[in-house]
């Protein structure tokens, strides 16, 4: 049987939006398209496949700013016409499935990139940049840290319709008394530390169990884990623990590298526009990693200088057990739990040097003056 | 009659037809959607293109198919144009925000990437249009479309602002008056669009729905006034927490309902209100059809939900403990990985469900209850020589927004 070197095609010449009935003619180098207007030839080499639905077969220039497109309805016609394409498309093919591939060994290196950027490059970076920042930049960022959960507790205190301060201390000479008790403790574990920096510590009225060290050398303890305290010791120990944040800073440390992990993770991921859920959870588990050793650090340096001071270094593992004993952090939540498991921080403070007989912080009735210091009167 | 040469006579008429299946459609979606998450989201770019490609290809008005000739890398290189105008931008507010130690300074600082999305979006909104549009060929003619974005995103600013004051009752006008700016600036060719459509028949058809979407709404609204009057602050601002949980779940629940039946009226009239020269366009889908789409699209989201839910308990209770935390930074890597993996298999699921109900059979729907009036406008359609500008838009169109 013959294979037909001609047969009817659909022609848009791409100058108007008429369709023209053409006949198309298989040459030895080209398409030839002949109209009534004349014949268009396209050599086989510069013809590109274009997307179509069915056996229909459409033709256009590849690379080409031309929209003009020869269509062939005829199925028998199509598949002679594409047997002389045929080497020209597969080429196109490949390369256009190649180019394809490329882009996704590309995108998976630059994931895994960004993940070993983010996880091993940016703490490096931090600790580099930690030194050459001086201790004075961190004032303004604490500053910061500290209007926020001011205006956090500020918020709580009203919606209790309490109209108290922040800051306790201040208001009545039970909280005066405790204030100065507090400060006067502050200060001899402040000594004892031995800080290139003027700690600015304050009491925060409000429930929550925790104390904060902020960039520039700024100490929240909160009224919450002074009440769930049973000796001196313990808030010293807490208080040290602290302050080996503010001597290791952590706070900046902690503020280079959540800026530069949600930087890297928004740009890499585009997540400038969307899905800033991922953001938060890489770097909060990111995080995570960081803020284990820096608290095990800040641990030791507490039980130092507890033992400076001849307390009792091992009574902030107390806290740590009654706390596990009374709420048992679920296992459930450790992926994004932000300390270290507890119980192997217990381990570690017992593992460092008693001290024999040990002289507690405070007197019993300066203990109990202390605790008042956000009585409200 | 003549077979070849001059053009046959034109019917007055001509329907639109498709003649892509839901199976290939779905084909190309699940091949797609490995690469979707191997590349954390940058195929997306690819996936669009593909999509576009299929639907615009199988879709015929009057016997001729349409084209689109967008290219994904473009796409790629404007969002990446995007990344480095915003990029900086975006460092710029966060040093602000820690370096003021001003409360008010950080907070507004802080949320500066949001607000700046949203009159982003509206300008990408209209770029986006603007490249479908460009890469869209009929007929060996291109389409164009020209106009200012920073005008259309005013224009829907200003709109904006009015359908807030209104309770969204002078929705019907802006949209009228928004669709008159887009046609009036996209040519077929040498052809002029235009927008004919009017706010009245749009009031009339969704004062209903509105009534029952934010009547109740509107109502609570008002009595949350009138009780406040004379309450204390605390007071009034439990009446508000009450006022917006109430509504929020309202507008959940009825918004479900009411959106897809909202959705088809509008398309309806927006079709109807097309022109191109003397060509005209009518589209008399069924609003049921429309919501059935939806609805399998809420159901589908409802399942993904679910399993997802049921994954993470899962794997909380049985993976997370067992997990070595704490001992081994390659081994919490993984577990990061794992984590941001997880979480593009569910957005990809998302989204690809939403593709494959909403997107295609509303697009099928359309395309075959069209009526094309007046083809000989297209038969008369020139080349128009100023419009060549083959890149116009991509930054936009890198955001992915809009419909069609």
């Amino acid at each position: 049987m013959d294979t037909p070197t001609d047969g009817p095609g659909t022609w848009f010449d791409g100058v108007n939006g008429a369709p023209q009935q053409v006949t198309v003619a298989l040459e030895d180098a080209a398409l030839a398209i002949t109209s009534a207007q004349g014949t268009t030839r396209w050599d086989y080499a510069a013809v590109e496949r274009l997307p179509a639905p069915g056996h229909r077969l459409r033709l256009g220039l590849a690379r080409s700013a031309s929209t003009a497109r020869l269509e062939v309805r005829d199925p028998t016609f199509g598949e002679v016409v594409k047997t002389r394409l045929d080497v020209r498309t597969v080429e196109v093919e490949a390369s256009e499935r190649r180019r394809r591939h490329r882009v996704v060994e590309w995108s998976i290196a630059g994931v895994v990139a960004v993940v070993l950027v983010g996880a091993v490059g940016l703490p490096s970076v931090a600790e580099l940049m930690l030194p050459l920042i001086p201790r004075s930049a961190e004032t303004p960022i604490g500053e910061t840290a500290h209007a926020m959960i001011r205006a956090g507790v500020e918020q709580e205190l009203k919606k209790k319709s309490l109209n108290a301060p922040f800051d306790c201390g201040e208001q009545g000479e039970r909280e005066l008394a405790g204030k100065a008790v507090f400060l006067k403790m502050f200060r001899k574990l402040e000594g004892a530390a031995e800080l290139p920096i003027t700690v600015r510590p304050f009491i925060a009225r409000t429930d929550t169990i925790n104390a904060v060290a902020l960039p520039g050398g700024i100490v929240h303890v909160f009224n919450g884990i002074i009440g769930e305290l049973q000796s001196p010791d313990e808030l010293g120990g807490v208080i040290a623990h602290e302050l080996g944040h503010v001597a290791h800073r952590d706070g900046m440390r902690g503020v280079l590298h959540a800026t530069g992990v949600s930087f890297l993770f928004g740009i890499a991921l585009g997540d400038v526009i969307g899905s800033g859920g991922m953001t938060v959870a890489a770097q909060q588990i990111l995080n995570n990693r960081h803020t284990r050793i820096e608290e095990a650090a800040a641990d030791t340096f507490s039980t130092q200088v507890m033992h400076k001071l001849g307390a009792d270094p091992h009574a902030f593992a107390n806290m740590f057990e009654r706390f596990m004993r009374a709420q048992r952090p679920s296992r459930n939540m450790r992926l994004l739990y932000d300390h270290p498991a507890n119980a192997d921080r217990v381990a570690a403070i017992r593992a460092t040097p008693a001290v024999a007989n040990p002289t507690p912080l405070l007197t019993d009735q300066e203990w109990q003056a202390l605790k008042q210091a956000c009585s409200g009167s | 009659m003549s077979v070849t040469g001059s053009p046959a006579a034109v019917p007055a008429e001509a329907r639109g037809q498709f003649l892509g299946s839901k199976r290939e459609y779905w084909h190309i979606l699940s091949r797609d959607a490995l690469l979707l998450i191997a590349t954390l989201g940058l195929y997306r770019f690819w996936v669009s293109t593909e999509v576009r490609q299929y639907l615009w290809s199988h879709t015929e008005l009057g016997g001729e198919q349409l084209e689109y000739t967008g290219d994904a890398l473009e796409l790629l290189v404007g969002f990446l144009v995007l990344l480095a105008v915003l990029g900086p931008l975006v460092a710029v507010f966060a040093v602000l925000s820690l370096l003021t130690g001003n409360y008010a300074v950080a907070t507004l600082a802080s949320y500066a990437p949001v607000i700046l999305v949203v009159p982003l979006s509206v300008l990408a909104l209209y770029q986006a249009r603007r490249y479908r549009v460009n890469h869209t060929i009929f007929r060996g003619l291109r389409f164009h479309q020209t106009g200012s974005a920073w005008i259309y995103a005013l224009r829907m600013s200003l709109w904006l602002i009015v359908n807030f004051f209104t309770f969204g009752l002078s929705y019907p006008w802006a949209r009228a008056s928004l669709e008159r700016y887009k046609m009036r600036h996209t040519f077929y060719g040498d052809v002029q669009g235009s927008f004919v459509g009017s706010g009245w028949p749009l009031f009339r058809r969704g004062f209903i729905p509105w009534l029952i979407l934010l009547g109740p709404v509107v109502v609570m609204f008002f009595m949350l006034g009138a009780n406040a009057e004379g309450a204390t602050e605390a007071q009034v601002q439990e009446l508000a927490g009450a006022f917006l949980d109430r509504s929020g779940i309202w507008l959940l629940v009825a918004g479900a309902v009411i959106y897809p039946i909202f959705h088809a009226t509008v398309l309806r009239w927006r079709i109807a209100g097309m022109r191109f020269g003397t060509l005209g366009f009518s589209s008399g889908f069924s609003t049921w059809r429309v919501c059935k789409a939806y609805y399998k699209f809420f159901a589908l989201l409802v399942l993904i939900g679910i399993v997802a839910t049921i994954a993470a308990v899962a794997v909380q209770r049985k993976i997370v403990p067992a997990w070595p935390l704490g001992t081994s930074v390659v081994i919490e890597f993984i577990g990061v990985m794992l984590l941001v993996i997880a979480y593009f298999v569910v957005a990809t699921m998302g989204t690809f469900a939403y593709q494959g109900t909403v997107r295609f059979d509303v697009w099928r729907l359309i395309v075959e209850s069209s009526t094309l009036r007046g083809l000989d406008q297209i038969d008369r359609a020139k080349v128009h020589a100023g419009h060549a500008a083959r890149h116009a838009g991509r930054i936009g169109a890198a955001l992915n927004l809009g419909g069609f």
